[in-house]
């Protein structure tokens, strides 16, 4: 069960929506400048200076769904604490308590923690931890 | 009192005690009689049980005060320090250490060390006339001498402690950041400042500037410490080590003083101590052995660092029996590693590499020690990845020679940089042999190959832009751009677009999910804001 004192951030890519927790997100910025990498997989755009840490770009859509993302859009640094990574998104809709979950279902996709049940509808709680270790074992295996 | 504040000095200043103690204990085998070195291991054990008892620990404390009593029979002179003092004190040293991980990990009190106190309590010496000698000798032995410090003044160090001060390593890593992005920001205002033009501005700029160097400076020598933080704890693995594969060794570091980053030091401990266990194991004979082909019964291994312009040399010698190029070429063509061709056409300084070869391993049999194929394949990556080279001399019934060359600091390195349309890159220049410019006539085929003539060698030409699937520049210039680096132990010649010129960079890591990724050692911010990628050149081929 969520605690009450939990906040997240919901964001929407394609359509749904999806949450993390505030706390693994340290900053929400427009898409900077982008220097790409030699050899990346192509959901990997480049790299980012974030207050001088190297960061590194996911282009989510098309990670997740393999569909490109729509232009602009919103970056959501996670918290350099956790990993070097940054998620371009859509939209970012709102930051919340976990207060308004009404319910908490399980969810068959590997990445997803588990569906929270809003008011407004669906929010898929993504796991930083499996989205991480699908990343770098995608990246060991690529030459 | 809430004494758990003090938990974390508790176990800081205990391990340091514990490690000074392994070091006195090794070095007292060998000269039994040194006064200050057994009023020093007197110390470490009291301190420790000062601390302990003060934090409740009484366990620890009461093991402490055995150990501090054994100590006190040895500096009243009732026993000498033999071997068996030597292996009972080892013991209780590393339970020890054992019950302040305890303490860390918050598990205290499991553990039975009756049987140890016992033997502490009860030791009495070996009725051996082998015992005696060495105790009326040593005895009558003058007091070391060349002790800078005065002999009363040398009981405690108030007077250094009081000069020094403890930090914690995440501060002095949040400082080098700090200082690091302080210099690119002056980078920006020095941009910015060309385009103002104001003449104040700029001096003001320029004084900034030698401010942040001096700044600079400071805190990377922060980080400096001597080798012997590493190097010290080698003797007590030798002697383990010897006495379990019944070898006799004589074990010396020269260069303890040298000074590295310690980022770099922590890396380096298990590599180097991989190299010991494998000479003392395979490298060294048996003293039977060595006296059959005319070598003196100790075996000899030496350890020296120092230091070459911006690189540290650390050199493993032993005088062993030594590797045979011919016999490990034949392993690894029977192991299936290379081909019969490949495996004849080997130097003698690649047939050496290729004991680095994940899986390869010589050993008739895996001993517990070594010899499980794992090690110098993780100490040959290890080094990669400090941006270090390692290199194997080694002649057969002579010994063999481990040289690890590595840059001073690994937070701030030596770069070319080099332009690989649309990506800027930078190697280290401790990777780099050569860099030149070739006359593209020069260039021909071989085997499928691009290869070119350096000397007397052939050297295989890879270009970057086809490594990274970019297009290549337009053919405008006569002269391709290169640099030489030794891949696997080979020499390969690496085409770029052009380069940028060298200068130094303050390293970035990749940090989650990107240091997964092949050939990318870290990155750096230039100072225009620009990220450049840190190749791991051997890891691209």
């Amino acid at each position: 069960m969520m605690d009450g004192a939990d906040r997240l951030i919901v964001f929407s890519l394609q359509g749904s929506k999806y949450a993390l927790y505030l706390r693994n997100v340290a900053e929400v910025v427009a898409p900077p400048r982008i220097f790409p990498m030699p050899h990346a997989p192509h959901f990997f755009p480049g790299i980012i200076n974030f207050h001088g840490n190297l960061v590194s770009l996911l282009d989510l859509a098309l990670f997740l769904t393999s569909k490109p993302r729509s232009p602009l859009g919103k970056v959501l640094v996670l918290d350099t604490g956790i990993a070097n990574l940054a998620l371009w998104v859509d939209t970012v809709e709102n930051v919340g308590s976990a207060d308004v979950v009404l319910e908490e279902d399980e969810s068959n996709e590997t990445l997803v923690e588990k569906v929270l049940i809003m008011a407004d509808g669906e929010v898929k709680m993504l796991s930083v931890e499996k989205l991480l270790e699908q990343l770098e074992q995608t990246l060991s295996g690529v030459e | 009192m809430d004494m758990s504040q003090y938990r974390e000095l508790f176990i800081s200043e205990s391990r340091e005690h514990l490690r000074a103690m392994n070091e006195l204990i090794v070095a007292l085998e060998k000269e039994a009689g040194n006064g200050e070195k057994i009023d020093s291991l007197f110390r470490s054990a009291h301190s420790i049980k000062g601390m302990a008892a003060s934090m409740g620990y009484h366990d620890i404390a009461e093991l402490a005060h055995k150990i501090e009593d054994l100590m006190d029979r040895v500096r009243k002179g009732s026993i000498g320090f033999e071997s068996g003092v030597a292996d009972l004190l080892l013991a209780g040293a590393d339970q020890l250490d054992a019950m302040i991980l305890d303490v860390e990990q918050d598990r205290t009190g499991n553990r039975d060390i009756t049987v140890l106190l016992q033997n502490i309590v009860e030791y009495t010496p070996a009725l051996a006339v082998a015992a005696a000698p060495a105790l009326s000798s040593d005895q009558s032995a003058p007091e070391q001498p060349a002790s800078p410090v005065e002999k009363p003044g040398a009981r405690q160090k108030p007077a250094e402690s009081r000069q020094t001060v403890r930090v914690k390593t995440e501060i002095l890593d949040h400082l080098i950041n700090t200082t690091g992005e302080l210099i690119t920001n002056k980078h920006r205002l020095m941009n910015v400042g060309k385009e103002v033009g104001s003449s104040r501005l700029n001096e003001a700029l320029v004084e900034l500037s030698r401010l942040l160097r001096e700044l600079y400076n400071e805190v990377i020598n922060v980080r400096m410490m001597p080798f012997t933080a590493i190097s010290d704890r080698f003797p007590r693995v030798v002697r383990d080590l010897a006495k379990k594969s019944g070898k006799e060794v004589d074990f010396a570091v020269e260069g303890g003083e040298i000074e590295l980053d310690r980022g770099i030091l922590e890396e380096l401990a298990d590599p180097l101590i991989h190299i010991i266990r494998n000479a003392v194991d395979h490298g060294l004979e048996t003293s039977s052995e060595r006296l059959a082909c005319g070598k003196p019964a100790k075996g000899l291994i030496r350890l020296s660092a120092r230091r070459e312009k911006d690189q540290v040399i650390i050199v493993i010698e032993d005088d062993g029996r030594g590797m045979d190029p011919a016999k490990l070429v034949a392993s690894a063509i029977g192991k299936g590693f290379i081909k019969q061709d490949k495996g004849e056409a080997l130097s003698t300084r690649e047939a050496l590499m290729l004991i680095c070869l994940p899986g390869f391993s010589t050993a008739q049999e895996v001993t517990d020690v070594s010899g499980r194929g794992v090690g110098m394949d993780a100490v040959s990556s290890t080094i990669k990845s400090l941006s270090g080279r390692l290199a194997i001399e080694s002649e057969p019934g002579r010994g063999s020679k481990m040289i690890l060359k590595l840059p001073l600091t690994i937070t701030i390195i030596n770069v070319l940089l080099a332009r690989i349309t649309p990506f800027s890159v930078a190697i280290p220049v401790t990777n780099i042999l050569h860099t030149m410019e070739l006359k593209r006539s020069m260039i021909t085929t071989m085997e499928k190959m691009k290869v070119f003539f350096l000397e007397d060698e052939t050297i295989p030409l890879l270009s970057l832009n086809h490594i990274f699937a970019v297009p290549y520049s337009p053919a405008s210039s006569e002269f391709v751009s290169l640099f030489i680096a030794e891949v696997k132990g080979r020499k390969v010649g690496f085409a770029v677009d052009r380069f940028l010129g060298q200068q130094e960079v303050f390293v970035k890591p990749l940090g989650r999910p990107l240091a997964k990724m092949r050939g990318l050692a870290g990155g750096a911010i230039l100072g225009d804001g620009e990220v450049v990628y840190i190749l791991d050149v051997a890891d691209l081929v």
